[in-house]
């Protein structure tokens, strides 16, 4: 067994290795430690404090926050758009297969040599689909260690960013009286705060290629991360050489070409001529590009984010998340086109589609601070129910003021957390309309007051109108969702409680502050129809088969190597024997590819919740405990995040077409995820390059090589 | 604060049903209630009367590992009919919340909803409700066993 495969084969021996950073007399010692794990048990070893509220999770007291820090002082920033580029503007040009050039390996990964992708070599991981869909942009960036940021990109003038310059270099801190973060503890996307976005449109492929630029040596991590990663898409309808498999990571200075098609599904099998507009694109003069597929799977709000095999948790709470718009002839981001098929939802008027003005990407992530290394980020990859923070950032900043004029406005909220959950009001009680869940639009708005508790990755698209109050006033984003662990949430508050401070969760309350600072300078001829997507009518297919996945604890482990890990969650398959803890190299489901399946999605127990993603496809829930009249109004559209509750269950049903490959489904508290609430599934009977069962890719930083599953569960075909 | 505060009592008669479940990893109990409702909102062009049924599901689930009970109760207003005092106008409602609760004796929920005329666009000329719900359990059985709910003005600093 070479080094580099010695990486690559010790993923548990991954997980306990951590680095402690020791601040002395102002010089930083690190020193790279190996810690025994305690053995896990249900109830995970929170913090040492005692009874009561263990916030953040493993700390003791208060967290580190200077005195007087505050709330509402510091402006929220937008996100950075990523630039978008010419393929050709990429070196070496992009390849179908992936590219398999020699390099030399760092000594820190074992040496020799190995590929300069990281994508798994040959036609099984080659991007389906490339030649009918090529790449027309690429959008390049690089995982690497926090630094300043002189491009910052806001895609919105200072009057429409609360002030910001963006030409001002932009710190990675988490407060303006907070030192920077150092380079190993936050790891971002081209090492840049605030997050990214990118911009793509139905019909126009996006080649993304990522670097990985982070330390060879692995203990250069800030005490926790791992510099191995895979990008997922999230939401993304394609082919699995994409999806951000947590198997198909790729190492410092490797790259991975991720084809991003933007397609709508069903385009293979519905409206091949592209003969209906309302499945299109913009064409950046005012009209639309038909595409081919189904204009009722339009997507609109999508998130990427690392998906590495048992570290998600810390690489994502590093910072490795960004988020993704998706316009499309519905959703074109523009308010002013009236054409029959854009819905005018707020945006702005500009540009043809993709304004920003007043379409705003919101990411919601609780955070700690190291006391002992003061505002570094603090996490405990100890504890195994889950993490929660003590400090409430949006967009990567601590309880921040955003400036708006009165009138209508999109926010696309993302809950990035590792393992709480949030319950959105305003403070003055009013009104906001829900009209999108996860990354599409609902079949109708939704007026609420008081948002669903919105879980890790899940999205809600929510339009405010500010033109019901006054230039000057203010209103603010409340938090009502209390946690005691990060097992579940302990209790939604009333908003009245919620403002008055009685919670002993210190993330419950106002976290993010809307000053009404104008009119607007044009007049808002956003709208919100009656109807935006209808769902898609799917009870005509046949029904190809049902499958049950029970998620709990008390895992059990069938497998050893690199593809499996042990820990206290899993997951149980079609109710056959016991509940399993991850490995990627295990098979519990193959749909067949073509036709529809209902799965139902069962909590294992009534001490946790889990929000569970299934990859790939997106689904329809068909009933909540048995019932559909248990689904509610904000649920009745196409979701790829199912939060279960309690002791609950959710059916859902969903089509397998276009593509294949190796997906996955797990849950999205991702310490549950790590720890190792995550099955594999695949399809795999689409025809050539596809062979059934598929072999599991086993990376190395000197290239990847494929073994047959480990296992395969008795009911997968 | 104008608000009129009517309470109206639980009818027994509208308990559908209580569902004890067993699970090897977990028990929980299901009530289904529905609870008569009334009260009155002020809004800045007319008083709303509301009165009529609020579904309630209520699930208690406990933790295997030891933990506190939860009990997780769905709210449904939708049916309750909204009046305008002055111009008889109807509204309607989009009251409907899952709430996450820690499970006791007694619990007091305290929730928003939006109402807003009916037809097109109306959900964008809505106006805020508060109703609060009182709910008592039987804490051996976990079933819920009496209910009451008020729709009053909803007022925030």
């Amino acid at each position: 067994m070479n080094a580099g495969g010695t990486q690559a084969s010790t993923a548990r021996a991954r997980r306990i290795r951590t680095t402690i950073l020791v601040a002395a007399g102002g010089a930083v010692i690190v020193a790279s430690v190996v810690v025994l794990v305690p053995k896990a048990r249900a109830d995970g070893g929170g913090g040492s404090c005692g009874g009561g509220v263990k916030i953040p999770t493993g700390g003791c007291g208060p967290s580190y926050a200077p005195v007087g820090m505050g709330k509402f002082n510091q402006p929220m920033p937008r996100f950075d758009v990523l630039p978008r580029k010419p393929v050709s503007s990429l070196n070496p040009a992009p390849t179908e297969q992936s590219n398999q050039t020699q390099q030399p390996v760092a000594a820190a990964l074992g040496g020799g040599t190995g590929p300069i992708e990281g994508r798994p070599p040959g036609p099984l991981w080659a991007h389906q689909g490339w030649n009918r869909f090529p790449p027309q942009v690429a959008v390049e960036v690089s995982m690497e260690g926090a630094k300043l940021n002189t491009t910052y990109n806001p895609g919105v003038p200072a009057t429409l960013n609360s002030g910001i310059n963006p030409a001002t270099p932009f710190h990675p801190r988490f407060h303006p009286t907070l030192p920077d973060q150092t380079a190993t503890k936050m790891w971002t996307f081209n090492g840049t705060l605030p997050p990214k976005l990118v911009q793509g449109r139905y019909g126009e492929a996006i080649l993304f290629r990522e670097h990985n630029t982070l330390p060879a040596d692995k203990t250069q991590n800030g005490g926790f991360g791992i510099n191995s990663i895979s990008t997922h898409e999230h939401n993304g309808h394609h082919g699995a050489e994409n999806d951000g498999f947590t198997g198909a990571f790729f190492f410092p200075n490797q790259f991975y070409d991720y084809h991003w098609p933007i397609l709508l599904a069903g385009f293979s099998s519905m409206n091949t001529g592209a003969t209906d507009r309302r499945a299109g694109s913009p064409d950046g003069a005012g009209g639309i590009t038909n595409v081919a597929g189904d204009w009722q799977e339009t997507m609109s709000t999508h998130w990427f984010h690392d998906h590495m095999f048992s570290f998600t948790s810390q690489n994502v709470y590093k910072g490795m998340a960004g988020m993704f718009n998706i316009y499309s002839a519905l959703d074109r981001g523009n308010e002013a086109v009236n054409d029959g098929v854009n819905l005018r939802l707020p945006s702005g008027t500009a540009k043809d589609w993709g304004n920003l003005d007043y379409d705003v990407n919101l990411m919601l992530a609780d955070k700690a601070w190291d006391p002992t290394f003061p505002a570094q980020l603090y996490f405990n990859i100890f504890n195994f129910d889950g993490f929660l923070g003590d400090r409430m950032t949006v967009n990567l900043v601590d309880n921040p003021y955003f400036e708006v004029e009165a009138r209508k406005y999109r926010f696309r909220i993302l809950n990035a957390s590792v393992s709480r959950f949030f319950k959105l009001a305003l403070s003055d009680g009013s009104t906001m309309i829900q009209i999108a869940n996860d990354g599409n639009l609902l079949p109708h708005p939704v007026p609420l007051t008081e948002l669903d508790e919105i879980g890790i990755a899940e999205r809600y698209d929510v339009v405010v109108d500010f033109s019901r109050y006054s230039v000057g006033s203010r209103v603010s984003f409340v938090n009502l969702t209390e946690h005691q662990d990060g097992k579940k949430p302990s209790k939604d508050l009333s908003l009245a409680d919620a403002l008055a401070g009685r919670s002993a969760d210190p993330v419950v309350g106002k976290f993010l502050e809307f000053r009404i600072v104008r009119k607007p300078a044009l007049p808002d001829v956003s709208q919100i129809p009656d109807t935006l997507i209808p769902n898609p009518d799917l009870s005509s297919l046949p029904v190809a088969r049902q499958r049950t996945f029970e998620f709990g604890s008390g895992a059990s482990q069938t497998t050893t190597g690199s593809t499996s890990f042990t820990g206290p969650w899993g997951v149980k398959t079609d109710n056959q024997g016991a509940t399993l803890a991850a490995d990627y190299g295990r098979i519990s489901a193959a749909p067949s590819a073509g036709t529809r399946e209902v799965w139902t999605l069962r909590n294992g127990g009534g001490g946790w919740d889990h929000p569970i993603h299934i990859h790939f496809e997106e689904g329809q829930i068909l009933a909540r405990d048995g019932s559909a009249a248990n689904v509610p109004a904000w649920e009745l559209g196409r979701k790829d995040v199912y939060r279960l509750r309690p002791g609950g269950t959710v059916t859902l049903t969903m089509q397998f077409r276009d593509f294949g490959g190796t997906f996955m489904e797990h849950c999205h508290n991702t310490v549950h995820e790590d720890n190792a609430m995550l099955v594999r599934w695949e399809i795999d009977n689409g025809g050539a390059p596809f062979m059934r069962p598929l072999p599991t890719p086993i990376s190395t930083p000197q290239g990847c090589t494929y073994v047959p599953p480990d296992e395969i569960a008795p009911t997968a075909f | 604060m104008t608000t009129k505060h009517l309470v109206s009592r639980m009818v027994l008669g509208g308990v559908l049903g209580l569902l004890l479940l067993a699970a090897p990893a977990h028990a929980q109990a299901i009530s289904t209630f529905t609870v008569q409702a009334s009260g009155s909102v002020t809004t800045p062009t007319e008083t709303v009367n509301f009165s009529g049924p609020i579904q309630l599901i209520a699930t208690v689930v406990n933790d295997p590992a030891g933990g506190p009970a939860t009990s997780v109760v769905s709210v449904d207003a939708r049916q309750l009919v909204a009046t305008g005092a002055t111009s008889g106008a109807v509204f309607i409602n989009s009251g409907q919340a899952q709430l996450t609760r820690v499970f006791g004796a007694t619990d007091t929920i305290a929730t928003t909803f939006a109402f807003f005329p009916p037809g097109p666009g109306g959900f964008l000329k809505t106006r805020t409700a508060l109703a609060t719900l009182n709910l008592t359990y039987n804490v051996t059985t976990q079933a819920l066993t009496s209910a009451t709910a008020t729709i009053s003005t909803a007022k925030f600093p």
